[in-house]
């Protein structure tokens, strides 16, 4: 049965909005403990040395130090990682990147806590970084971890790419660059610790996934898991930055050897250089069609730069080989990757996973291809994009809803494609429009796996209390971050009970408290958590009926909440009759259903989401400078829940893929930071972001998701970044082959052009 | 009675094998399932008893699905 009201879909005001917009919500780093001590990090003042000695006396006679720890302090394993602990707490030998921890110092203020980390003194024997991922890769190269430099590799292959190339009209050859980018989370890494009033060890920081980071805590610390507690309801912020852990060990570590409270909070250099990046990549790629227009053959290679240690270097990997020939059925496929260790920062989880990179890629070629083959772009891609029951790049069957053509024929159908030749392009400006000013439109097509993939359960479970006046309390392990989950899971929950927001409240992420119900990654929690949200209503219905046919001697069959009232078979009844001044809990578990053959790890997903973007340019040719005019998304999500939580995705993932595609890149020489704040690494304002921004929903509704719902966060970023590159090739007539394109590429380039 | 454990990532590695059928005595728990399984215990060996968090002292039944992994999942 159907019961969908207005709020599911609807635009609802977030549950979070008033507490956030009156300054009332505390972030981790807005926590403070009465006697806490700051806690500050000794980091690595090389990307690549040995460590002779460590004197923490210094420090130890700075006024307030109270203490200072070393390897020698962490009591259990000293690694850390998610996938691979390769990672120290607290380096012991060797540094492998600026952000290595050496040492912590807790300290009665914050400045005693600098100046005692100032005044550790770390002996160095400095190393040659490693620094260029290729040459780490070749053969008698320096190895960084003892199974080598390459950390991850993987090799697919479908078809006869020969035999397939053969058959080409055309085939498109290029290699494209993609740099390392920051998330920029607004909040630095932070939190607070202190032990609870059970005695257990509490870390209350940044993350996004409190079980996982209550794991790795107990490890490195030597505990057993029910002496460890995380929280981390609120998040300012995260997009894949703080999946891994940051903050979180040392906090527990100096709370466990002081006995205090203990505080951290990142500066924001501190945070850019410690934390994972989304990953750069040299990628070659060859693709080919038919006369027709028929995409024969994909190959490609990535080479991505893992950094300094494995966090989920290897998953990313493995998605952006996933994805390397897009929402397409393409007969003849060859993918060759490899995440590569060396001195260069670390990467790991970054909003698209890996997708993101490979599709700059392939939809730069998708647009060449067309070209070539004087074709549409979007009916190019219309013509070859993947349908249900396809196999897709690495030959799987695609057995989940497939909106992608669906999207491309919404952006067909959009005013901005629409107006594209009238707008344009690529010879003397309109009429409308200042002689040195260029206008293009552009489009991309992606699909993004949503969840963890195959080889991992991927669950979510939930909890749901009702209490004697009908009101009811949701439990759930995931974080806010940002995103308006929450909202979302009491739509659903308000929508399959008839029970009004108003009604509903919601307690988030605490191990002691909410049940495990999976990480804040990967497009997953509307799907995973969402549908055990509707589970456990289900659940609830079905045991108050129950319990009305013992004691009210109902009817069986399930029970509904009406305000305080319990109605059903019998009628109404107050619910206090029933549960007299007792809650009545339930628990409900959702597992995501996964494909039939495992191929790596997290390979392949089950279910994705689609998306086409169209985004118009405006280049001064004069100065090179490239305005985002306007952009439309055209986005399969399933079902939309929250109305305004998924413009707001739509919009932000706008955002960041125009910073991705012009502005943003962490720069490094010699594995040393050149870009440590927002003065130097430069992300996009509200000025550089169009106010014509156009999200149009195309509802493919996946009836494993709850209403048919899916995942929408990464999808709304992938596909902006090509669509942008896409239009100022347009706009142009030249193309770039690595981000971010900025103003003196373009000046270069028509230069270039010229001559 | 006998129970059923699915392994993934690094425990079918430790383990060897994907799924394996254990007979335990009447009265087992989770810990006891681990040993059966000739698995060192750890931390992050995380169990499901049929389908959610357990643990090592949850009693287990005839038929139980088990789940041994660690969490190396992200996105």
């Amino acid at each position: 049965m159907d019961k969908t009201p207005s709020v599911v879909g609807a635009r609802v005001k977030r549950i979070d909005a008033e507490d956030k917009v009156a300054g009332r919500t505390l972030y981790p780093s807005d926590k403070t403990l009465p006697g806490m001590l700051w806690v500050e990090v000794v980091r690595a003042a090389h990307p690549h040395a040995r460590i002779r000695e460590i004197d923490v006396k210094p420090a130890l006679e700075v006024p307030g130090v109270v203490r200072v720890l070393t390897h020698r302090d962490v009591p259990g394993e000293n690694a850390f990682g998610i996938q691979i602990q390769d990672m120290p707490v607290l380096c012991f030998d060797r540094v492998r990147y600026l952000g290595d921890a050496v040492a912590l110092v807790g300290a009665e203020t914050r400045q005693a806590a600098r100046e005692g980390a100032r005044r550790v003194r770390v002996d160095y024997e400095v190393l040659e970084p490693i620094t260029d991922p290729e040459a780490a890769m070749a053969p008698g190269a320096v190895a960084l971890h003892p199974k080598g430099n390459i950390m991850h590799q993987g090799h697919f292959e479908k078809g006869d790419l020969a035999a397939g190339f053969a058959c080409c009209a055309v085939i498109v050859e290029n290699d494209y660059s993609v740099p390392m980018i920051d998330h920029a989370f607004l909040e630095t890494e932070a939190g607070i610790s202190y032990y609870d009033e059970h005695g257990r060890l509490t870390v209350d920081a940044c993350g996004q996934y409190i079980y996982r980071d209550q794991t790795q805590i107990a490890r490195a610390l030597g505990l057993p898991l029910h002496q460890v507690r995380v929280m981390a309801p609120i998040v300012g912020g995260a997009f894949g930055g703080k999946d891994e852990v940051t903050v979180q060990i040392h906090l527990a570590l100096m709370t466990f050897h002081t006995q205090r409270p203990c505080r951290m909070v990142a500066t924001r250099e501190e945070s850019i250089v410690s934390h994972t990046k989304r990953h750069p990549v040299k990628m070659s790629y060859k693709t080919g069609a038919d006369r027709q227009g028929n995409l024969l053959c994909v190959q490609a290679r990535f080479v991505a730069d893992t950094g300094a240690y494995a966090s989920l270097g290897g998953p990313v990997l493995n998605v952006m080989m996933e994805h390397a020939a897009g929402p397409y059925r393409v007969p003849n496929v060859k993918v060759d990757g490899y995440a590569v260790y060396t001195n260069n920062g670390f990467s790991g989880a970054f909003r698209g996973f890996g997708c993101t990179q490979a599709c700059v890629g392939l939809e730069s070629q998708m647009d060449l291809m067309a070209a070539a083959l004087r074709l549409d772009p979007l009916k190019f891609r219309e013509q070859n994009v993947l349908h249900k029951g396809d196999l897709a790049g690495l030959g799987y069957p695609m057995t989940c809803e497939v909106g992608a053509g669906r999207t491309v024929r919404s952006a067909q159908r959009g005013a901005l494609y629409r107006s594209r030749r009238r707008r344009a392009p690529a010879k003397p400006a309109t009429p409308s429009l200042k002689p040195y000013l260029r206008r293009g439109v552009g489009v991309a097509t992606q699909m993004q796996g949503l969840g963890l993939g195959i080889g991992i359960p991927d669950y979510a479970e939930v909890g749901l209390d009702l209490r004697p006046d009908g009101t009811l309390q949701l439990r759930a392990g995931t974080n806010e971050i940002g995103q308006g989950a929450y909202t979302a899971y009491l739509q659903i929950l308000s929508g399959r009970l008839g029970v009004p927001l108003s009604r509903l409240s919601m307690v988030g992420a605490d191990t002691a408290l909410t049940p495990d119900s999976g990480t804040t990654t990967a497009s997953r929690t509307i799907f995973a958590v969402g549908k055990a949200v509707e589970l456990a209503a289900e659940k609830l219905e079905r045991v108050l009926g129950e319990r009305a046919e013992r004691a009210f001697g109902w009817a069986p069959g399930p029970a509904r909440l009406q305000g305080d009232q319990l109605a059903g078979s019998g009628g109404r009844r107050p619910l206090r009759e029933l549960l007299g001044d007792e809650e009545l809990s339930v628990q409900a578990v959702f597992h995501v259903p996964v494909a039939e053959r495992e191929m790596g790890d997290g390979l392949p997903h089950r279910f994705y989401s689609f998306g086409t973007h169209v985004a118009e340019v405006e280049v001064n040719t004069l100065t090179g400078e490239i305005a985002v005019t306007a952009v439309e998304a055209h986005l399969d999500g399933g079902k939309v829940i929250s109305r305004t939580g998924f413009e707001g995705q739509s919009e932000g993932g706008i955002a960041q893929g125009i910073g991705y595609a012009l502005m943003e890149e962490v720069r490094l020489e010699g594995g040393r930071f050149l870009t440590t704040n927002f003065h130097t690494y430069v992300i996009p304002t509200s000025l550089d972001v169009p106010e014509d921004l156009r999200t149009v929903p195309v509802e493919v509704r996946e009836p494993e998701g709850p209403y048919g719902a899916k995942g929408i966060s990464e999808t709304a970023m992938v596909g902006v970044t090509p669509a942008v590159l896409n239009a100022i090739a347009d706009a142009l007539g030249v193309r770039f082959f690595r981000l971010p394109v900025r103003a003196e590429d373009v000046l270069a380039a028509l230069q270039e052009k010229k001559t | 009675m006998k129970v059923t454990v699915e392994l993934f990532g690094p425990q079918r590695e430790r383990a060897g094998q994907g799924r394996l059928v254990l007979e335990l005595p009447a009265g087992a728990t989770v810990a006891d399932a681990i040993r059966g399984a000739g698995l060192v215990d750890r931390v992050d060996l995380w169990v499901l008893v049929d389908g959610r968090r357990a643990t090592r002292d949850s009693a287990l039944a005839d038929g139980a699905r088990l789940t041994f992994f660690s969490p190396v999942g992200g996105g």
